[in-house]
């Protein structure tokens, strides 16, 4: 994952990572590297591992194998300058019931060892960035689960971490709060930081994702740039429609006989195949169908679809 | 890393919040002083004329308090405080923080614990007066409050540590207290190393200090050292567990440590055995052996914290080289040599017991050194051998080294008892010597040396470990699986 140019070092390196279960592997030997500016998107199905392995990045969850490194140096549970580095939010984040909101967040402050002079105004600028300022007085106990999923996300970026992890962060979120998070994860991916953001709502994932990884079975089935995956698994073809004149028969035949093109789905006019994304290769491909009298009406490539690539990576779900 | 103490102790100060912070704390305070401090006014004024009986029964109901609030109290506040965060997950969410073990553990201890510190100094303040005035030396009362609050900071720490090991652990050990003190302390008295640990508590000491019949003495400064030195192991494997639960409280050398701790107190416990006379049925002189045989087994099951360390931790170092693991560390400890160091740690207590030469106890013989460098050793070997084959298993291994302890231990002396009733095949019986093959009783068939027909406990025992040890070469190599 060094593609984009604005990278530098791996902030994040995984070599290895295996996580058991007694006998069952929820984890299997996953390696990557994420540099600043980075934000991966991990997208799998209930059960495929993809909360142990945030957990595991995290350093919550003990390895059977495998390392997990922070800016080079390996996380282990007495490297306590690297804590500082990673933030993790769980799905449900788990919060002090009693306390208020602004209570709750001084205690992060002071359990970072954040500096006492600008923890208030720290507090203050994230409960903003979280809509949460009017109810910084109230207790936890009696905010909504949307409104601790926000806490949990302050929580987290409160000691300003390189590396942010965040376990299906969008769940508890309305309509509103999902579109204001959207532009969160983007400030934070501008200002270099790495970011691993686990969610099954992959319409969003599209727009702020850089990477994709889909998990399966506690491997990793498929990692690349969003536009990789969402082309598909080689990462050199793209769906395109057609949309005919009129019906013509035997057209599966013709398709047959043109090396490298596969026809998805013929229903009547409209027409889906798979090719390649080459442009010469496609204006060629148009030509010949021309020629051979099929009444082109319209042409137009599929844009990039996670949802799409999801489905066609054929992945189970998990019982 | 966090500051250990004070309001910038991250942990305190939101547990302290937690607890309704000062306004709480203040009001309770101060209705406690008000109903305590009412009740003692009304009491006096009721009999004017026998005023120093009164503050001096008044003294003695506010030491009971402040057992009451040291004791009780503030153990069950930490431990709510400690398992509510472990049961919300809160825990996790410490863990993910630059904040050490050490420094929760003091959060823990200092942050829940405010009420109970100010009802406590209340109390001392209170009984201050009435022991002035109803008689009693003011130096007892400071004396005896020392030795509480020290002894109470040992059990706070002992409960952060078994509110961090699970819900039941409180539970057993509550179960075993009252084992230990019923029965007249017939128990308690074949643990020479309990009793002096417990010594400010059991059979109300401190109370005799106040009402004048003792004073705080040289076993008090012996059994706070004692004390001290378990409750800072207990500290340190808190602060370890707290930081991973994936790992054991007591690791190999913090294990170790434990062992060592059992047998000082044990021999120390052994030694002062004429001072430790807490219970007033409690004998001295002729049970020395027996105390000694029972601190050599119970160190025997300590022993298994350590041992239980090394085996998890060879297990998976075993596991991360099969897997070739790229962050593969070097080979930890081997058990064998956790099994060769307990049992000499453990023989300690003969021999410094035979150095004493006292008449509290007699020299050990040679044959019971022997007895117990054996029994020591094939014990150790066998649980190390079928802790290895749980751990594989992915059995818990607390339950089922129990059920093995009981079975090789228990259960040779209980069949001897059965076949004595039926009366019949005597001459085998004598030539089996069923007990021997239990370590407790091939112990008790060592101080016996007229006894000397008692070959088959050893074989049966080396056999035993012979056996375990081949079924888990042989699984161990048809399978090589540990739990992550």
């Amino acid at each position: 994952m060094s593609e984009t140019p604005e990278q530098s070092a791996p902030l994040l390196r995984l070599e290895r990572v295996r996580v058991e279960f007694g006998r069952l592997v929820a984890v299997h030997d996953v390696s990557f590297e994420l540099a600043g500016a980075c934000l991966l998107g991990l997208i799998g199905p209930n059960g495929a591992g993809k909360t142990t392995l945030l957990r595991a990045i995290a350093g919550l969850q003990p390895l059977a194998c495998g390392r997990v490194a922070v800016t080079g140096e390996d996380i282990n549970p007495q490297a306590y300058h690297l804590k500082r580095l990673v933030g993790f939010t769980p799905d449900t984040p788990p919060v002090y019931e009693g306390l208020t909101v602004r209570e709750f967040l001084k205690f992060i402050g002071k359990a970072y060892d954040l500096d006492r002079s600008e923890l208030d105004d720290r507090i203050a600028f994230w409960l903003d960035q979280v809509w949460l300022t009017e109810k910084a007085d109230q207790k936890l106990k009696t905010l909504s689960r949307g409104m601790r999923q926000r806490i949990g996300i302050a929580r987290t970026m409160l000691p300003n971490p390189q590396v942010i992890l965040l376990d299906e962060p969008a769940a508890g979120l309305d309509p509103a709060g999902r579109v204001q998070f959207r532009q969160l994860l983007c400030n934070l991916r501008e200002q270099g930081k790495a970011l691993i953001v686990s969610s099954h709502i992959l319409a969003d994932m599209n727009e702020y994702c850089s990477h994709i990884a889909i998990m399966a079975q506690g491997q990793i089935v498929q990692f690349g740039t969003v536009t990789e995956v969402a082309a598909g698994s080689d990462g050199e073809r793209c769906r395109y429609s057609m949309l005919l004149a009129e019906h013509v028969a035997g057209l599966a035949d013709l398709f047959a006989d043109i090396p490298d093109l596969t026809a998805v789905a013929i229903n009547g006019e409209r027409v889906t195949i798979e090719y390649s994304q080459d442009r010469q290769k496609v204006a060629a491909l148009i030509a010949q169908l021309v020629r051979r009298n099929v009444p082109i009406a319209a042409f137009w490539p599929h844009r990039a679809d996670l949802e799409e690539a999801y489905l066609r990576a054929g992945i189970r779900q998990v019982d | 890393m966090g500051t250990l103490l004070g309001p910038d102790n991250a942990l305190a100060w939101s547990q302290f919040r937690l607890k309704g912070g000062p306004r709480n704390l203040l009001s309770v305070l101060a209705l406690y002083i008000a109903i305590i401090g009412g009740l003692i006014l009304i009491s006096t004024r009721m009999d004017p004329s026998s005023v120093p009986q009164i503050l001096a029964t008044w003294t003695m109901i506010l030491l009971g308090l402040q057992a009451g609030i040291l004791l009780l109290l503030a153990p069950s506040v930490i431990r709510n405080a400690v398992r509510k965060d472990i049961d919300t997950g809160m825990i996790e969410s410490h863990r993910l923080m630059p904040m050490t073990g050490v420094t929760a553990v003091v959060g823990y201890l200092t942050g829940p614990t405010v009420q109970a510190i100010s009802l406590s100094a209340a109390t001392f303040c209170l009984g201050l007066g009435t022991a002035a005035t109803g008689g009693y030396r003011i130096v007892d009362w400071v004396g005896v409050n020392l030795v509480l609050g020290l002894f109470a900071a040992c059990v706070w720490v002992v409960c952060v540590l078994l509110s961090v090991l699970g819900k039941n652990a409180f539970g057993v050990v509550i179960g075993v207290l009252f084992l230990v003190a019923t029965g007249g302390g017939a128990v308690a008295s074949l643990f020479p190393g309990v009793t002096i640990l417990a010594g400010p508590v059991l059979g109300g000491s401190i109370f005799g200090i106040v009402a004048g019949g003792a004073t705080v003495s040289g076993i008090h400064l012996i059994s706070l050292c004692l004390q001290l030195m378990i409750a800072g192991l207990c500290f340190l494997a808190a602060a370890r567990r707290y930081c991973r639960d994936d790992v054991p409280a007591f690791g190999r050398l913090l294990g170790m440590a434990l062992v060592l701790a059992w047998v000082l107190a044990s021999i120390c416990g052994m030694s002062s055995a004429s001072s430790l006379t807490i219970f007033p049925s409690m004998p001295t002189t002729e049970m020395t052996d027996y105390r000694l045989v029972a601190s050599i087994l119970a160190g025997i099951i300590v022993a298994f914290v350590p041992l239980a360390a090394a085996v998890l931790a060879e297990g998976r170092w075993r596991r991360r080289r099969t897997l070739n693991d790229p962050a593969l560390e070097p080979h930890p400890i081997a058990p064998v040599l956790i099994v060769l160091l307990a049992s000499a740690t453990l023989l300690l207590m003969p021999l410094a017991l035979a150095s004493f030469n006292t008449t509290q106890s007699p020299l050990p013989n040679a044959t019971l050194l022997t007895a117990a460098l054996f029994v020591t050793v094939t014990a150790l070997l066998q649980a190390r051998y079928l802790l290895g084959m749980l751990y594989r298993l992915g059995f818990a291994p607390t339950f089922c080294i129990a059920i093995w302890v009981v079975l090789t231990w228990g259960v040779p002396p209980l069949l001897d008892l059965m076949w004595t009733a039926t009366e019949r095949g005597s001459e085998a019986r004598d030539a089996l010597l069923l007990p021997t093959w239990s370590p407790a009783g091939l112990l008790l068939a060592s101080l016996d040396t007229n006894h000397t027909n008692w070959i088959s406990g050893p074989l049966v025992q080396t056999l035993t470990t012979a056996t375990l040890a081949a079924v888990y070469h042989v699984t161990n190599r048809s399978k090589a699986h540990t739990p992550s």
